[in-house]
This record gives C-alpha cells, sequence and structure tokens, in this order.
C-alpha cells in the first residue's frame, strides 16, 4: 500500500511537472519560427549564409542574405542587423530596408537575422520579451522576436573554460559565455563552433563579393560610452575611412542627429570592426543607438518599453549623473532608433561613393529621417498577411 | 504608491507568509511569491519566464549535485576517517595553527568554485568530524564551516558576486585578488579562533586516539587519499593551465568520485548516490526558486524600482544600506543581491570622490556573500547544520558575533576604498 501511494504521489507530480512545462516547451519552441518578410520587387535574390560557410548547412545558425542589386555597376554594401537580437533596432532597420529599399547603384547583401540561433532565446533573469508587436498603418499585426545577444546553449554548448579565437582574443574567466557572441569571434573558423562558423561565412562573404563597406548594427543601454556612434576602422589600404564616417556624421548634424565617428579600438580583438577591417579589403563600420530595455534599471517589460522607448528610470539616472548618454522625458521610440541606423547607412553609402565614384553605392525608398519617423514603424513595414 | 513597490510587497509578503506561516519549503514558497508577483504586476502566470527563470542557476545545480556524490564517495570510502586521524594527530599542540589550516581547508572550494554551497559539501563535510572531535560543540563547528564557506565564497580567483558587479559596469575581472584576500583572510582567522580556540586548550590526544579509526589508514594507506589529489590537482591545473582542455568543475569531482569507488572501503555505489541526492534537492529547490523570483522582480519592474530608489539615497544611507539591505536580500540570493544591489550601489559609490573602483567593487561582492547566511534560505548556514545534525537556527546564533566583525570590516574597507587602493596593483 505504501508503494502505491508512493507511485501514485510520483505520477502526480511528473503529471502536474508536464502540464506547466509543455505549454512553457511550446512558448519557447515559437521562438524557432523566424518571422515573414514583406516582398519587394527590387528584391534581386535571396541566399543562405551556408553558401559561404558548409559548415553552416542545416544548423539553426544558417541565415537568409537578401541581395538587392541595381543593375548598375557600382561598389557592394554588406549591411546586417540582428548581431545581438536583443538589440531591436538594428533588425527592424535591415528588414525595413529589404522591404522598401530601391537599390540605383551598386549592389546590396543585406541580413536582417545574423544571430538566428540568438533569436530563438532569451537572457535568463532579465525578465526579456520574447515577441513584441507593431500595428500597421493597414490595421494587421506583425510580430517580432527580441531574442538572446548570444547563440543559444541548446544549439552550443557547454561554453568552453578557455578558448582563443582567430582574432587572437583569449575568452577566459568572465568572458567564457562570449564564445556565443558573434561580436566577439571574428574572422571565424569554417571548424570551429557553431558562432564561428557564422563569422566565418561572414568573412568569406565579404571576401569572394568583394564587399566595400560593410555596417554591423547595434545597441546598447545608457550605461554604454559609445551611443548614437559609428566605430569605423580606418587602415592603409583604406586611409580615407575616417573621412568617409565623418562626412556621415557631417552630414546627419545637418538633420540634427547626433551620429559621432570613432576609430576601432586598437584591442576589440573578434569584433566585426577590427577583425573583419583588418583582415578584409572592405570599410568596417558599425553603429550604436540607445535601447532602454537592455539597461539595469528598465521597469516593467512590455511592448511599451520596447517599441515606446520610454524607461523614466534612466531618465532619473540621467538627471543623478550616473549615465554617459542623455536621456529625457521624450524618450527614444524605435522608430527613431530605426531611421537614424538606415539614415547613417544611406549616408554612409553617400560618403563612400563621394569618395570612390567608380565603387557607387546608392538606393531610394525609405525617405529622409523626418520621413520614416513620420510614416512610423506601421508605415515603413510593409504588411505580410498576418493579423 | 508605485507598482513595482506594490508588486515587491506582494513577492516578499506571500514568499514569508508561505514559508512562515504555512511552512511549506523555502523553494515552493519563492514559486508561489513570484507568481503572486507576475499576477500583481499583469503578467498574468508567466510560464516561460518561471521557466526560464528556473534553469538560471544550472551550472551551478551540476557542480552541487557532483560535489555531492563526491563528498559521499570519501566518507564511504573511509579517507574522510583517515583525514580526521592524520590532522589531529600532527597538529594537536598548536590549537590556533591547527584551526586556522582547518579553515583554510574549508575555504579552499568555495575559492575555486565561487560557491559556499559546494565548500560546505566538500571540504566542509571533511573538517566538520575532525572540529567535533577535539570538543568544538555542534553549533559551534557548524558555524565554523558557514563562515568559512562564505569566506571561501568571497576569496579569489572566483568571486561570482564581485564578478557580476564588475560585469554590470563593463569593469573586467583584473585586480582583484589583493583586495579580496585582503578582507576575507583576516576575517576568517578572527572567526575560526573566535569560535574554536577556547575549546582547544590541552588537548588529551589519547583520548583523541581512542575515538579515532586509526586502523582505516593502515589498512588502505595513501590509495585512499587519491580521489581528494585527484579533484585538487583538477581543480588547480584546469584554472593555473586554461588552455588546457577544460573538464569542467561537475564532471571533475564526477571523475574524483569514480576514482574514489576504488580505493578504500567497498560500498553500494547506487543506494549511497541515491541518499546523497535526496538530501541535496532541497538546496537545489532553492536555486531554481531564487531564479524564478528574480526573473519575474525583473519582469514587473521591481529590479529596476530598487536600483532607481537606491540612487535616491545619498552615501551615508548606501553605506548603511551596503550593510543591512545587501545581506539581507541574500535571504533570497547573494547573486541576485550582487546583481541587483551591487551595480548600482557601485555606480552612486564611484561619484564619492577618492574612491577606488576595485575596491569598491571587492568589498560590495564581500557584503553580498556574506548573505549566504541570511535566513531563511541561509544556503551555507543550512548545510552546515545539516552536516553536524542540527536545525540552522543554533548554528547561525554563533554566527551573530563573526558576522558583525566581517559586516564592520567590510563597511569600514568600504568607506575607506581610496586608501586601499595600493592592493590593487
Amino acid at each position: 500500500m505504501k508503494k502505491f501511494s508512493y507511485l501514485w504521489k510520483n505520477a502526480l507530480v511528473l503529471v502536474l511537472a508536464l502540464v506547466f512545462a509543455i505549454p512553457a516547451a511550446l512558448d519557447f519552441k515559437a521562438m524557432q519560427k523566424r518571422e515573414p518578410i514583406a516582398e519587394n520587387e527590387a528584391l534581386t535574390e535571396t541566399r543562405m549564409l551556408s553558401e559561404y560557410c558548409e559548415g553552416l548547412k542545416g544548423t539553426p545558425a544558417d541565415t537568409e542574405i537578401y541581395i538587392l542589386d541595381s543593375g548598375v555597376p557600382g561598389g557592394t554594401f554588406l549591411i546586417f542587423g540582428g548581431t545581438h537580437p536583443n538589440e531591436t533596432a538594428g533588425m527592424l532597420a535591415a528588414v525595413s530596408l529589404v522591404e522598401n529599399m530601391k537599390p540605383t547603384a551598386g549592389r546590396f547583401f543585406i541580413i536582417p537575422w545574423l544571430n538566428k540561433s540568438g533569436f530563438t532565446h532569451t537572457s535568463p533573469l532579465d525578465g526579456m520579451q520574447d515577441f513584441f508587436d507593431i500595428k500597421l498603418d493597414d490595421g494587421s499585426v506583425r510580430t517580432f522576436r527580441v531574442g538572446n545577444r548570444l547563440t543559444n546553449p541548446i544549439h552550443q554548448w557547454p561554453d568552453r573554460t578557455y578558448y582563443e579565437g582567430t582574432s587572437g582574443r583569449k575568452l577566459v574567466g568572465t568572458e567564457t559565455a562570449e564564445i556565443r557572441n558573434v561580436n566577439r569571434m571574428y574572422y571565424g573558423n569554417p571548424d570551429g563552433v557553431l558562432t564561428e562558423k557564422v563569422c566565418w561565412g561572414i568573412y568569406q562573404l565579404i571576401l569572394k563579393e568583394g564587399v566595400n563597406l560593410t555596417m554591423d548594427m547595434h545597441e546598447g543601454s545608457p550605461e554604454f560610452l559609445y551611443l548614437d556612434c559609428t566605430m569605423v576602422n580606418e587602415k592603409a589600404d583604406n586611409p580615407t575611412a575616417m573621412s568617409i564616417a565623418q562626412g556621415m556624421s557631417l552630414d546627419m548634424e545637418f538633420d540634427d542627429l547626433t551620429m559621432r565617428a570613432e576609430f576601432s579600438g586598437m584591442k576589440s580583438y573578434g569584433l566585426s570592426h577590427r577583425s573583419l577591417g583588418d583582415n578584409t579589403p572592405s570599410m568596417m563600420t558599425l553603429m550604436e543607438t540607445y535601447n532602454p530595455s537592455m539597461g539595469p534599471l528598465h521597469g516593467k517589460m512590455d511592448d511599451d518599453l520596447i517599441v515606446g522607448g520610454n524607461e523614466p528610470n534612466y531618465v532619473e539616472a540621467y538627471e543623478r549623473g550616473l549615465n554617459y548618454f542623455k536621456v529625457d522625458d521624450s524618450g527614444y521610440p524605435l522608430i527613431d532608433r530605426v531611421a537614424r541606423h538606415i539614415t547613417c547607412i544611406s549616408y554612409l553609402a553617400k560618403n563612400y561613393t563621394d569618395a570612390h565614384p567608380d565603387r557607387a553605392m546608392s538606393f531610394e525608398g525609405l525617405g529622409s529621417y523626418a520621413d520614416m519617423v513620420a510614416k512610423g514603424l506601421g508605415g515603413l513595414l510593409k504588411p505580410v498577411g498576418q493579423k | 504608491m508605485d507598482r513595482e513597490l506594490i508588486c515587491l510587497l506582494v513577492m516578499l509578503a506571500v514568499f514569508l507568509l508561505a514559508n512562515l506561516l504555512a511552512k511549506l519549503p523555502v523553494s515552493i514558497s519563492m514559486v508561489l511569491g513570484a507568481v503572486a508577483g507576475a499576477l500583481a504586476g499583469g503578467q498574468g502566470i508567466p510560464l516561460r519566464h518561471l521557466f526560464e527563470g528556473t534553469f538560471t542557476y544550472l551550472d551551478t545545480i551540476l557542480i552541487i549535485s557532483a560535489a555531492m556524490l563526491f563528498m559521499t564517495v570519501i566518507q564511504e570510502s573511509g579517507a574522510l576517517e583517515a583525514l580526521n586521524a592524520v590532522i589531529v594527530t600532527r597538529f594537536y599542540k598548536k590549537p590556533a595553527l591547527m584551526l586556522i589550516l582547518l579553515m583554510f581547508m574549508i575555504m579552499f572550494p568555495g575559492m575555486i568554485t565561487g560557491s559556499s554551497t559546494a565548500a560546505v559539501l566538500s571540504a566542509g563535510a571533511l573538517v566538520a568530524p575532525v572540529l567535533l572531535l577535539i570538543g568544538i560543540p555542534k553549533e559551534k563547528t557548524g558555524a565554523i564551516i558557514a563562515m568559512g564557506a562564505i569566506m571561501g565564497m568571497a576569496a579569489p580567483p572566483i568571486n561570482i558576486p564581485a564578478l557580476l558587479i564588475a560585469g554590470g559596469v563593463d569593469m573586467p575581472y583584473i585586480g582583484f585578488e589583493g583586495p579580496l584576500f585582503f578582507i576575507t583572510i583576516p576575517c576568517a582567522v578572527i572567526a575560526v579562533l573566535i569560535l574554536g580556540l577556547k575549546h582547544c586548550k590541552g588537548l588529551d590526544i589519547e583520548k583523541l586516539k581512542a575515538e579515532l579509526d586509526l586502523e582505516i589508514g593502515k589498512k588502505y594507506g595513501f590509495r585512499l587519499y587519491i580521489p581528494i589529489f585527484v579533484l585538487i590537482i583538477l581543480l588547480v591545473v584546469s584554472k593555473l593551465v586554461p588552455s588546457l582542455p577544460q573538464l569542467g568543475t561537475a564532471l571533475i569531482f564526477l571523475i574524483s568520485a569514480a576514482v574514489g569507488c576504488f580505493t578504500g572501503r567497498r560500498f553500494n555505489v547506487w543506494e549511497k548516490s541515491l541518499s546523497a541526492m535526496e538530501t541535496t534537492i532541497p538546496v537545489l529547490g532553492k536555486l531554481m526558486g531564487v531564479g524564478m523570483f528574480i526573473q519575474v522582480l525583473t519582469l514587473v519592474g521591481a529590479r529596476g524600482w530598487i536600483v532607481v530608489s537606491a540612487l535616491s539615497l545619498g552615501t551615508v544611507m548606501l553605506y548603511i544600506f551596503s550593510c543591512t539591505i545587501m545581506p539581507a536580500f541574500g535571504a533570497i540570493s547573494s547573486y541576485g543581491a550582487a546583481s541587483v544591489m551591487g551595480v548600482p550601489f557601485l555606480l552612486v559609490l564611484l561619484q564619492t570622490g577618492g574612491s577606488n573602483d576595485i575596491v569598491l567593487c571587492c568589498m560590495l561582492s564581500f557584503l553580498c556573500c556574506l548573505g549566504d547566511l541570511m535566513p531563511p534560505t541561509a544556503l551555507a548556514g543550512n548545510y552546515a547544520a545539516q552536516i553536524v545534525g542540527l536545525k540552522y537556527s543554533p548554528v547561525l546564533k554563533k554566527c551573530v558575533i563573526p558576522f558583525l566583525i566581517c559586516l564592520a570590516a567590510g563597511l569600514l574597507c568600504l568607506i575607506f576604498s581610496g586608501s586601499l587602493s595600493f592592493l590593487t596593483a
């Protein structure tokens, strides 16, 4: 009898666990489905990153590359968002470019979900949302994932307690989890861990396609030093890189937008702007905007914080002199950050073309910063049949 | 009243009611507190968040489980009894030195793993019978183990709260050894001498020998200690030569345990492993509950509220909160105290002129570590009490004086961090 009740008790616990675990598992599983993307007549071709790194084929890290070729000879611009999936504006800016861009010179390679595995999970203890909604002008709703800055440990585990990537960056102590950070493992390794294969794919893409200019879109919490800032790698074979970046910065200033240009850190080993800049002919840039949902001070996590971008806690922290970055009551809505990324890309292309007319690259279809902000995300994104 | 404050109060109230009134286990009480907080915060029952928080400390859980299996093997094989005999017969003439060495032994696994629980379960369980044999009462033995484990957790090279705080302000974890040794070693020595020295005067070695099992050591000889050496060598080598293939702390414990199955007395490995896991499951449950609790705290904005409220305190209040609320938060989680309070406290204290950022970070982490003595969870105190066969309240009572000394030392170092800058060189 005692054994019987013991069995019943255990069976009950197991059933109860399943009652909770199954819906939770389905919830997590839902994050593995990529968002649809709207059609754009200017889209020439879609490839997978595995075309540049065989080892990615069939893995959860293989990701789409959208190619928009103007047909007019010129330069090649590689743009990617989603290096860190929780830095939402980069991914949405890339999606907006794919859906709206009409290239007029050169070719554009755009990757919205660079660390695709990172989009399939969120960061423990950060209380992050998995999805957020954007209501479009036609009344339909598009849902996007937030994700984690690192590759999903289900796809790459365990983190080694010591690792030296191809850049020479030694991952040890607090940095061991960074073995799952795409922006620490450049220029990658075709035989390395999954995250390194993503990096290798990008490295090979740049080399094989002769990419002239690359933009890696990021965001940071207000504690971070380099916000509204573009990092640029200047090297011997591209001495004009900083002047191009400063031209972009000046153009943005004329639009009343701050976007300073800074040199890549000399020891930023493994980061895209440093390692890809050092090892490929492409001019490497990386841009950061402020994302209030990422810092430790954030309040309740909801669509309002992610899309509205208003976090009073950071306003208070700024007023007490604890943030380097100015945060005011008006917040920093997602549309502002997306528009800022796109405007920066547009001016970089313009200034690059001015410096290298034989490698011209330009596009239309998105309008100015003010136009995009006036449209809002509901007007910028296209309907895809979601309700 | 702020909505976030209401959520926080609801979570704490439900947790305390469930634990203290309904007498539910701490882990279940935390789950209830988290669910209540999510409901109060308008998040419904966010299953995904509850599960995500639960799995936060998976690595720590694996290490604790493996450490527990290792300890069981060491006990059952006879290595523990043999070690007791050696230590007592070699050092009984110098009781102060003997106590200090035993304290360092307790600290060692905490220093390597950054976990007070691992220290209590491994070295703590090894040393406890020795302390009891030399005449230290059970409650004081438990207190010595708990204090030693906490000092080990705070001592370098691995201090997880310091890592969490440093990571939160983009500070590299470099130069922390000096300040951490400066605070932990004297505190550990003072604690063990206060608690144990008066019971170690005039030890009668013949009487002790009669109570010690001297035969097991003679029968199996040095091979009894092989699993302990395997453990130490693998742990030390993995830290000193990180470029070698890494096994991970959990696997190192398991390998050492496997070795121990063949080096001494024979026992039923399956049965003993099951019983070891039954003992350790409540602590694993607490860790899972803590993860869930903090996840919901963040989700509903209560963590942000705590941080911003701390910012408006002013320096004096911040010092007071650093040595009261921060260790008290250890009742939920000392890691949680570091990530929720440590980061903003450091940011505010850095604004005060003449401070040293690394020393500040070290001292805040030290104060967070003391939280592992805070009831009702009291991770270190709870397990130490279990090892000496007591409830944890008498053990915690004996910890009060050394705890207050540690608190005062930590606070002084926090206030005069600038003067301790030389330690970071």
